[in-house]
């Protein structure tokens, strides 16, 4: 794999932070790849979106009393972790102490990994929000994680690596704190994942160019292969997730047609290539388009995450839509977020 | 408070000079204090009767006893002997009582009232300093100070309190002194590193762990730094961790956040917390001042700290572990 030269590494902070969704006055604009026509309206909601919350975490008593499925968003503006309860979207808890919170996955027992790009590390959440575990990258910065349920094994997409290296994916197995790196020659960034029933994990990423890259390990395989996509483009990598249902891949673009909209693919996944084979456009509770949908989840016959609106249509908020028909809504919460980025939901 | 320049050597620097002084070698020896005569009462383990109902007090001595007062008469009711340097000591909720004897690197089991160990855990080849007791699972955590004070320490973890440890490491620099568990099961360990001044880091080990996490703990000002963290308890709501007279609070998810301090009128080693049974009685705290010139077992009320509001004196030859067993209602 060819390394980055230094001038290329100064880039990447830049785009890690757009990513991260702008943090705060830093912000010089919207996405890379997307053109910034509407960046000034949002500055000063950015500015305000840039405060770290350094207040101890809360949690609702009415989270230890209740069995309710959660839905768990990451905010790397306060660097917080919000906990819903759903499908109602009641805040039951704020997890502070992040850095800068990202991608975020679960288990089959209902604990949500949450990845700290800042801190190189991956926390492991209780249902109820308690800490159980955390482990580390030290050779990169993770944005995303997925969780095999054939192994038990958690994958961890690391953005970009320390020194000017390449992104990887990094499995850690079952109970250990140790990893093992698998790359895909072609991906220099990496972003979101997900396991297929059988074990195997697709995620997606960008070249250093910036282009898209659908990528596999397949289960057993020592490295990763790109898949070839027809049937559309995706312009900036969202969220991966296997429709166990459907049997197919569901991929997010967070710029839907190379503009200021997030939408959702599903891809059809043969031997050799992927199939876009429809598309799910999602609404605001104001019916405007989703501005930045960076990682969303889909749970049964809905889909679930928060739009980042630097666009500023909305105030940046967290949604519940149906599945797979998309469009308005059916609950919101515009009163809590400000810069999100990563969901997982704990049933 | 005065803690700059009050560098306090750790436990086990102290004991490894005395048992070098001591010289004696075997587990059984009656060990030497370099004192005169002593009472044949801390010759030979004894136990009063009577005791399986009453809340217990184990307090371990440098002179290789460890006495048991009944907690609230705090009348000397009993005497564990022949242990090498018995320091930390934890309990469980059945009463059962775990006393780390750091020469010997072992830790030894009693039941509640019992003047025999029931069982033994070899710690070896490291020091054992302190330990706490997982109230979820039965595990038995022991801060390790390491080999000698050259010699890394780490946290060791007994599943249910047998066979041979797991070993969690930290920076290569750090010895162990003191570790609590929380209700979860979440560890939280304190050590120590550098000679006068000294300094303390502190790892958290939560629930799922599998390997220490450093844990920044912030005190009430931005200029605070440890110059010594020696005790670690969970009060049932907060972190405890003493400093030579005065008790910090903590919340711990993801970081530590400080909640409060607690101010005492003397320096302790380890801190102990007595949640009573019977709402008559308050929660207290139990500490020992191991001052060569007046040693000394202090009790405050909790958390309100203060004034003590009880003592022991009498039979204590610079005490430094305490533990508190619940007696058979």
């Amino acid at each position: 794999m060819s390394k980055p030269d230094a001038k290329r590494y100064l880039l990447i902070v830049p785009i890690l932070l757009t990513l991260s969704a702008c943090n705060g006055p830093s912000f010089s604009g919207p996405p890379e790849g997307v053109t910034s026509d509407r960046s000034a309206t949002s500055a000063t909601r950015w500015a305000g979106a840039s405060r770290i919350d350094r207040r101890r975490s809360w949690v609702s008593p009415d989270l230890a009393r209740t069995h309710s499925t959660f839905l768990f968003v990451s905010d790397s503006g306060t660097a917080d972790v919000y906990i819903y309860e759903l499908p109602t979207l009641k805040v039951v808890a704020t997890i502070t102490g992040f850095s800068q919170p990202q991608g975020e996955c679960a288990d089959n027992k209902g604990d949500v990994w949450v990845t700290d790009t800042d801190a190189q590390t991956i926390y492991e959440l209780s249902h109820h929000g308690q800490l159980e575990n955390a482990l580390t990258d030290s050779n990169g910065f993770p944005d995303g994680c997925a969780w095999d349920a054939t192994t038990g094994n958690l994958a961890v997409m690391s953005l970009f690596g320390t020194g000017s290296a390449s992104g990887a994916v990094l499995v850690y197995a079952k109970g250990s704190s140790g990893f093992r790196e698998y790359w895909n020659p072609k991906q220099y960034y990496y972003y979101f994942g997900g396991y297929d029933a059988a074990g195997n994990l697709f995620f997606d990423g960008r070249d250093q160019s910036g282009n898209f890259i659908l990528s596999e390990i397949a289960q057993g395989a020592s490295s990763a292969r790109t898949i070839p996509l027809t049937g559309g483009t995706v312009y900036f990598p969202g969220m991966v997730q296997w429709d166990r249902e459907k049997k197919d891949l569901i991929v997010g673009d967070q710029s839907c047609g190379d503009s200021y909209v997030s939408c959702l693919y599903t891809v059809k996944v043969g031997a050799k290539s992927g199939t876009i084979e429809g598309s799910i456009n999602l609404k605001s509770y104001k019916g405007s388009p989703i501005c930045d949908l960076v990682q969303g989840v889909q749970f049964g016959k809905q889909v679930a995450g928060s739009d980042n609106d630097f666009c500023g249509y909305t105030p940046s908020t967290t949604y519940v839509w149906p599945y797979p028909a998309g469009g308005a809504p059916t609950h919101y919460n515009s009163a809590t977020v400000s810069t999100p980025v990563g969901a997982a939901v704990s049933p | 408070m005065t803690i700059s320049g009050v560098a306090r050597p750790s436990a086990m620097l102290v004991a490894v000079a005395f048992a070098a002084c001591a010289g004696t070698g075997q587990q059984g020896a009656v060990p030497s204090t370099g004192t005169a005569l002593r009472s044949p009462s801390r010759e030979i383990s004894w136990m009063g009767k009577g005791v399986k109902e009453q809340d217990l007090l184990y307090v371990s001595n440098r002179d290789g006893v460890v006495n048991v007062y009944r907690y609230w008469q705090h009348t000397l009711v009993g005497v564990l002997t022949k242990f090498k340097s018995p320091l930390g000591e934890c309990s469980d909720s059945a009463g059962n009582v775990y006393i780390a004897d750091g020469q010997a690197q072992k830790i030894y089991e009693y039941a509640h009232g019992g003047t025999k160990a029931i069982r033994t855990l070899d710690d070896s080849p490291y020091l054992p300093e302190g330990c706490a007791v997982n109230p979820k699972t039965g595990d038995v955590a022991v801060a390790n100070y390491g080999q000698g004070y050259y010699k890394t320490g780490n946290i060791a973890i007994f599943r249910r309190a047998s066979g041979k440890p797991l070993l969690y490491s930290a920076a290569s620099y750090d010895h162990f002194v003191a570790c609590g568990y929380d209700r979860r099961g979440d560890l939280l360990a304190s050590s120590t590193f550098g000679s006068d001044p000294y300094y303390s880091d502190f790892y958290y080990l939560p629930k799922e762990g599998v390997k220490l996490l450093p844990m920044d703990l912030p005190g009430p000002s931005r200029s605070w730094y440890w110059s010594s963290g020696v005790s670690v308890a969970w009060d049932g709501r907060y972190w405890v961790v003493g400093s030579y007279d005065t008790l910090f609070r903590y919340t711990i998810n993801i970081k530590a956040y400080y909640v409060s301090t607690i101010t005492l009128d003397a320096s302790i080693n380890e801190a102990a917390i007595y949640h009573p049974v019977e709402k008559s009685h308050s929660e207290q705290l139990v500490g020992a001042d191991e001052s060569a010139t007046k040693p000394a077992v202090y009790y405050w009320n909790y958390p309100a700290g203060g004034s003590h509001v009880a003592e022991i004196t009498k039979g204590l030859d610079r005490p430094y572990g305490v533990a508190v067993s619940p007696g058979t209602p």
